[in-house]
């Protein structure tokens, strides 16, 4: 009997400890790359001020990281360890208690997912995911969470308590989505999915062109034409479509401008402008019109972002200042 | 002492299968790192070295799993089949011991099959000039072993209460589920509903091989390793060993 006490002792001890241990570590969080790569996104800041958003601060929003397990908060230059609020890799602003915060999957996971999706919505499929891509997002989730606590969107103001009660109220039995309606009254009516085409050849000369008259010209145009297939379309599909333009449109515009901070020119330009005008079913050409709009809207008037409210959609803002 | 461990390394030796297997591994590894095979990830050509090796220890590591499950799957069985296990007991030798000394056996044979393997990558990094890593190689094979022998002594644990099939399944699908985690993990976060409480079933019964993996890729190297997956793969071969010395057989 005391030899038997004597051998468990002997062979609990050290599984103990290495149960021990194990659990401990477990504790010290996510990669020293996770940290790093939220630390340098921080430290673009300056750069980002110079793109004219007033008041958009990456540090106003918590910024969670999920590894699949738990997710790694960082928030006022601490990181906390807690629970998943969202249960799954989503690249999003998500409404938690009084505020909204950024829920992005690690790298790690982030590179995971693109291997095994080939890609995600406003993100060039085969393109890669790496740190710069994942600060890029960071930064384009925060630009959503700007959008939310500062403004109207198109009029109308969200808090994330009403947010929160919007997602969990949602049975899934509800109208259609922005998506949907997409797919329906754009993508699958070759019509109207021709003359959106059109318009994007005429984005592409708007923001390629040298001569600024001809810009003027090329936004009259294409304004005229956009406003005649928006006649075309039903309300909740163009509110849809001017809606995903202004939010996801400034946001990817942002996002790419931080990307460019991080990796130089030439990768900025490879990743996000030769693929500006490919045609993509769904919300995702959206993210890409709308951030040409915005390429535009700097060559019209550097300056347009200064009373940028959001209270209008971007071919508003364009006709504004092209008919100036 | 440990007479009947040799007995059971010498009958490993013996195994003609385990040596064809492990030239077809060793064939597949250097195919992998020659150049003739075009190996890709997000559509660019991984050649370099440093980039390829994470990629050929993975490989590397998925075999020495499945030759560590097919040489610890039938040993003890297999000796209680032929009642060499009689000789055994009027010899006076605890049924633990005898245990201990077979699966250990079967972990030994184990590594010494991944280790050729695990050789052949490094005798080809050395040739690339990449002397940190041999340099490394040997205290990183220490911790690329951990999984391979908890593998094999869970194999082996599972061997002694479960018939061969099941035994033999259930130790492939955890060693296939551990090597496969950050799919699943990934996996676990698309999908909804039952699919994602099974997988995160899977995901918390099952010990995380790769990360372990993946840590000795890091150390050879020369980046920082994540202490908390290799504790994991120890406390696996810690496990494994539990299960050897704590199952009983009943014809014993």
């Amino acid at each position: 009997m005391g030899k038997q006490i004597k051998g468990f002792i002997m062979t609990g001890i050290p599984g103990f400890l290495l149960l021990s241990a194990w659990l401990w570590t477990g504790k010290w969080g996510i990669s020293e790359e996770n940290k790093k790569i939220y630390e340098d996104a921080v430290r673009l800041q300056e750069q980002v001020d110079s793109l004219g958003f007033k008041g958009f601060c990456l540090s106003d929003y918590p910024v969670a990281m999920y590894d699949g397990k738990a997710e790694y908060v960082f928030e006022n230059g601490e990181m906390k360890k807690r629970a998943p609020v969202l249960e799954t890799f989503a690249g999003t602003v998500y409404p938690v208690e009084n505020h909204f915060e950024v829920i992005v999957p690690t790298v790690e996971q982030f590179e995971q997912l693109m291997s095994l999706t080939g890609g995600a919505e406003g993100i060039v499929a085969g393109s890669g995911y790496g740190p710069p891509e994942q600060k890029a997002t960071i930064w384009h989730e925060a630009f959503h969470g700007y959008q939310l606590t500062e403004f109207a969107v198109l009029g109308e103001k969200v808090t994330p308590e009403e947010l929160h009660e919007e997602f969990v109220g949602n049975t899934g039995e509800k109208e259609k989505s922005e998506e949907q309606w997409i797919v329906e009254e754009v993508d699958e009516k070759p019509d109207v999915r021709r003359k959106l085409e059109r318009e994007i050849k005429l984005l592409k000369k708007a923001v390629s062109d040298s001569d600024i008259d001809e810009v003027h010209r090329t936004v009259l145009e294409y304004s005229q034409r956009r406003r005649q297939r928006m006649e075309e379309m039903p309300d909740k599909a163009r509110e849809a479509e001017v809606r995903c333009e202004l939010t996801e449109g400034t946001a990817y515009y942002v996002e790419s401008s931080v990307y460019r901070m991080a990796s130089g020119q030439q990768a900025y330009e490879e990743r996000y402008l030769d693929g500006l005008y490919e045609y993509e079913n769904g919300r995702g050409k959206y993210y890409r019109t709308g951030f040409a709009k915005c390429l535009i809207l700097d060559r019209l008037d550097p300056n347009w972002k200064e009373n940028f409210d959001f209270t209008k959609g971007l071919d508003e803002v364009i006709e504004e200042y092209g008919s100036q | 002492m440990m007479g009947v461990m040799k007995n059971a390394l010498r009958e490993r030796i013996r195994r003609k299968d385990i040596y064809v297997v492990m030239v077809i591994g060793l064939l597949i590894v250097l195919l992998c790192m020659s150049g003739t095979v075009t190996l890709s990830i997000d559509g660019i050509p991984i050649t370099e070295i440093r980039r390829l090796l994470p990629f050929v220890l993975n490989v590397v590591f998925v075999t020495g799993g499945g030759m560590a499950v097919a040489l610890s799957l039938s040993t003890i069985p297999k000796e209680y089949e032929r009642k060499t296990s009689h000789l055994v007991w009027i010899r006076g030798i605890s049924q633990w011991n005898y245990h201990g000394q077979l699966a250990l056996a079967n972990a030994v044979s184990s590594l010494a099959a991944v280790f050729v393997l695990y050789a052949g990558v490094m005798i080809y990094a050395g040739v690339k000039g990449e002397t940190g890593v041999l340099l490394r190689s040997v205290p990183g094979f220490l911790i690329y072993g951990c999984g391979t022998a908890g593998i094999s002594f869970f194999t082996s644990g599972l061997s002694l209460v479960l018939p061969g099939m099941a035994a033999g399944a259930l130790a492939t699908g955890v060693m296939l589920a551990g090597v496969l985690k950050p799919v699943l993990r990934t996996l676990s976060g698309m999908v909804s509903g039952a699919s994602r409480g099974i997988l995160k079933g899977i995901l918390v019964l099952t010990p995380d091989l790769y990360e372990t993996e993946a840590q000795a890729g890091e150390f050879l190297l020369g980046n920082p390793v994540d202490v908390h997956s290799i504790l994991g793969g120890l406390l696996f071969l810690y496990l494994g060993v539990m299960m050897v010395f704590l199952f009983r057989r009943k014809e014993a």
